[in-house]
C-alpha cells in the first residue's frame, strides 16, 4: 500500500453518516456562542440529575452489592443521595432523556411515548412494532394484523390464518413477517402478497437481515430450535445452523454483517453466512434477559440477571468475536429484563419488572441513572385494566426529526 | 456573480448544505475573514467556519478515537474550545491546522482516559471501531488495522495523511520532538501495512 493509497483510504472514512452529528454539534456551538439577547448567560452542561437520578460511580465497573440497602433502585438512590437531595421518586415518566419516540407494549395495548413524555394510546392491540423509519406501526390482536399511523389511524388490516403472536417490519419497509399460529408468514408493507414462508416455526420473533439490497432475507428459529436464514420472497433456504440452547432472541447488527443468537445461558455471534464467530456461556448462574444492538455500530447491550441482581453491559461484536467481559454500565440488586438504545445511541433503557421500574442510563459509564417508577400504572388503558408489566417495543427517532440522541 | 458592493455579512448557509452559489460565496471569504467576523459576533461567519471545518475535524477525531459518539463529542468540544480562544488566535496563521491540533490532542486524551478506565474496570471493550455500516470492507479493514495502533501513532498518521501536515508541524502541534514524530510515523505505517496484509477483506 502506497502512502497515497493510505491517504485516499483515510479520507474515504466518513463517520457522519446521517449528518446528525453535524446538526447536533452546530446547535451546541450556536447555543454557547450565540445564546441570544434574552438568554445571554453562561451556558453550562446540563446537569442531568433529576430528582430521582444519582451519580453512580463505576470505577470498578460494577457496583458492589454488599453494603447497599436491599430493595429497589429508587430506595437505594434515595439512600445514596441522602437527605440533602430531594427524596422524591419520579412517579411519572417525563421526557425521554435520549429524545425520540418509545413504543411501549402494555397489557391493554401499545402506547407511544414522545420525547417530551406525551403518551399516545394506539388501541386494544396485543402489541405493535415500528416500521423502519417509525412512520407506521404493525399491530396485532387475535387473528388481526393492522398497519397503523403513529396516532393510531388504521392504514390496512388483514385476517391472519391463526392468532398472531409477533410481527416485524423489514428494514426497507417493503415486507412484514409475522407469526400466525405456528407458521411464519410474510406480507408486503401495503398489506398485499400475504404468503406462508414456513408451516411450523418456534415462537421467537423473526429478524430481518439489514442491508441486503433488493433481497428480503429473514432469520427465524425453526421447530427444532435451529436458526435458518431464508429468502422471504422465494422461500429458499440460504443457510441453517444448529445452536446450543434454545434461541430466545435473534438480533442482526445494523450493517447486517453479524447475527447474535441469544439463549438463556449463551450468546452466539455469527457472520452473515452463518459462520460461528464466537460463542460462550455467560457466567455460571447468570442469565441473559435481553439484548440489543446500537442503531449504529457493533455495540451490543446485554441485560444479565444473576441471583436477583441485574447488570447491564455493552459488548463489542467485532470480527474477532465478542469482547468479554462486557463493559458494565451499571449493576443493581434487582433483576433486569429487556433493553433498548435511544436514537443516537447515547442512552440505554432497561426495565426491572419486579420493581415496576424503568432505568435510563448513559451508554458510557460512569452512568447517571434515571429511574422511573409505577410503570404499569402509567400504561394502563383502563383503571381496572390488567397490570402486566409493559414491554419495550423499540425506541425510534422522533417524528420528522431524525436522530435525537 | 457577486458584486464588490455586496454586503460583507455572509449569507446563512441552509442546514441541508450550501447551494453552489452559496458555496462560492462562502469560499470567497478566507478563514481569516471569517475568524475576524466571528470575533465581532457574526453568527453567520461562525457557522461558515463550522461548516467548513467540521467534517475534517470529526473525521480526525473518529480516526483517533475509533468511536463515533466520542468523536462527535471530541470534535464538538474542540471546536468550542477554538471558538472560545478566537480572541487569542493569531489570524495570520491558518485556522484549520490550529483546530485540528486541538482536535487530535483531545482525541488522544480521550483515548488515554478510556484506556485507563478499562484497566481500572479489569478489561472491557477493546479499541475497535464502530461498524461503519455502508462503508466498503476495505475501509472497515483499515479501521480495524488502525485500532491495533497506539493512539499516539494513530494521531501522527491522521495529521500526516489526513491534514497533510509536515513532521515538523506535527511535532509542534503535539509538543514532541520531530524525531519522535518520524519514528511514530514509521512504526505506525509498518504496523498498518502488516495488519492490512494479514486481514484481507472477506
Amino acid at each position: 500500500m502506497t502512502e497515497n493509497d493510505l491517504r485516499q483510504r483515510l479520507l474515504a472514512v466518513d463517520p457522519d453518516i446521517s449528518r446528525e452529528a453535524e446538526r447536533r454539534a452546530w446547535q451546541a456551538v450556536r447555543r454557547v456562542c450565540h445564546p441570544g439577547p434574552a438568554r445571554r448567560r453562561r451556558v453550562r452542561r446540563r446537569a442531568a440529575v433529576p430528582a430521582l437520578a444519582c451519580v453512580v460511580l463505576l470505577t470498578g465497573g460494577v457496583l458492589a452489592a454488599a453494603g447497599r440497602p436491599r430493595g429497589s433502585l429508587t430506595r437505594w438512590l434515595r439512600a445514596a443521595i441522602g437527605e440533602a437531595a430531594p427524596p422524591r421518586a419520579r412517579p411519572t415518566l417525563g421526557g425521554l432523556p435520549g429524545g425520540g419516540r418509545l413504543l411501549v407494549n402494555a397489557a391493554g395495548g401499545p402506547w407511544i411515548v414522545g420525547a417530551a413524555g406525551r403518551r399516545t394510546y394506539l388501541g386494544a392491540y396485543t402489541a405493535a412494532a415500528w416500521s423502519p423509519h417509525a412512520l407506521y406501526l404493525i399491530a396485532w390482536r387475535g387473528t388481526d394484523l393492522a398497519a397503523l399511523a403513529p396516532r393510531g389511524a388504521v392504514q390496512w388490516t388483514v385476517a391472519a390464518d391463526g392468532p398472531v403472536s409477533v410481527a416485524r417490519w423489514s428494514p426497507d419497509g417493503y415486507r412484514i413477517a409475522y407469526l400466525a399460529g405456528h407458521a411464519l408468514w410474510v406480507i408486503a408493507g401495503d398489506g398485499t402478497g400475504d404468503h406462508r414462508l414456513r408451516a411450523v416455526v418456534a415462537p421467537v420473533a423473526p429478524a430481518w437481515q439489514p442491508r441486503t439490497g433488493l433481497r428480503h432475507r429473514i432469520a427465524f428459529v425453526d421447530a427444532r430450535g435451529a436458526v435458518e436464514l431464508a429468502d422471504a420472497d422465494t422461500g429458499a433456504r440460504l443457510w441453517r445452523i444448529r445452536v446450543s440452547g434454545w434461541p430466545r432472541q435473534l438480533i442482526w447488527s445494523p450493517g447486517g454483517t453479524r447475527l447474535v443468537v441469544v439463549s438463556r445461558n449463551r450468546l452466539s455471534l455469527y457472520d452473515a453466512d452463518g459462520r460461528l464467530l464466537a460463542a460462550g456461556p455467560v457466567a455460571r448462574g447468570e442469565h441473559v434477559t435481553g439484548a440489543a444492538f446500537a442503531h449504529v455500530g457493533l455495540r451490543l447491550a446485554v441485560a444479565f440477571t444473576r441471583e436477583g441482581q441485574g447488570s447491564l453491559g455493552v459488548l463489542a461484536a467485532t470480527r474477532a468475536g465478542l469482547s468479554h467481559p462486557p463493559q458494565v454500565v451499571f449493576s443493581i440488586r434487582q433483576p433486569l429484563s429487556s433493553v433498548s438504545w435511544s436514537p443516537g445511541d447515547r442512552w440505554l433503557l432497561t426495565a426491572s419488572p419486579p420493581a415496576d421500574e424503568w432505568i435510563f442510563a448513559p451508554a458510557t459509564p460512569p452512568a447517571k441513572l434515571l429511574a422511573v417508577g409505577r410503570i404499569s400504572a402509567q400504561f394502563r388503558a383502563r383503571p381496572t385494566g390488567p397490570d402486566r408489566f409493559p414491554g419495550l417495543g423499540g425506541w425510534q427517532v422522533g417524528a420528522g426529526r431524525p436522530g435525537g440522541g | 456573480m457577486h458584486g464588490t458592493d455586496r454586503s460583507p455579512s455572509l449569507g446563512r448557509i441552509p442546514f441541508d448544505g450550501p447551494t453552489r452559489e452559496e458555496e462560492v460565496t462562502d469560499r470567497a471569504h478566507s478563514d481569516a475573514a471569517l475568524v475576524r467576523a466571528a470575533r465581532e459576533g457574526s453568527e453567520a461567519a461562525l457557522e461558515s467556519l463550522f461548516r467548513r471545518h467540521w467534517r475534517a475535524a470529526h473525521r480526525a477525531a473518529y480516526l483517533v478515537c475509533l468511536d463515533a459518539a466520542a468523536a462527535e463529542d471530541v470534535a464538538q468540544e474542540a471546536f468550542l474550545a477554538a471558538v472560545r480562544s478566537l480572541d487569542r488566535f493569531d489570524r495570520r496563521r491558518p485556522f484549520g491546522p490550529w483546530l485540528h491540533r486541538i482536535v487530535v490532542n483531545r482525541a488522544i486524551d480521550w483515548t488515554r482516559r478510556r484506556t485507563a478506565r478499562r484497566e481500572v474496570c479489569g478489561g472491557a471493550l477493546p479499541d475497535v471501531p464502530d461498524d461503519p455500516g455502508p462503508l466498503p470492507e476495505e475501509t472497515e479493514d483499515l479501521l480495524l488495522a488502525l485500532s491495533e495502533l497506539a493512539p499516539d501513532h494513530r494521531a501522527v498518521i491522521v495529521m500526516r495523511y489526513v491534514h497533510d501536515l509536515s513532521p515538523g508541524e506535527i511535532a509542534r502541534a503535539l509538543d514532541v520532538p520531530r524525531g519522535t514524530v518520524n519514528s511514530r510515523l514509521r512504526r505506525g505505517l509498518d504496523k498498518l501495512s502488516e495488519q492490512l496484509e494479514r486481514e484481507p477483506s472477506r
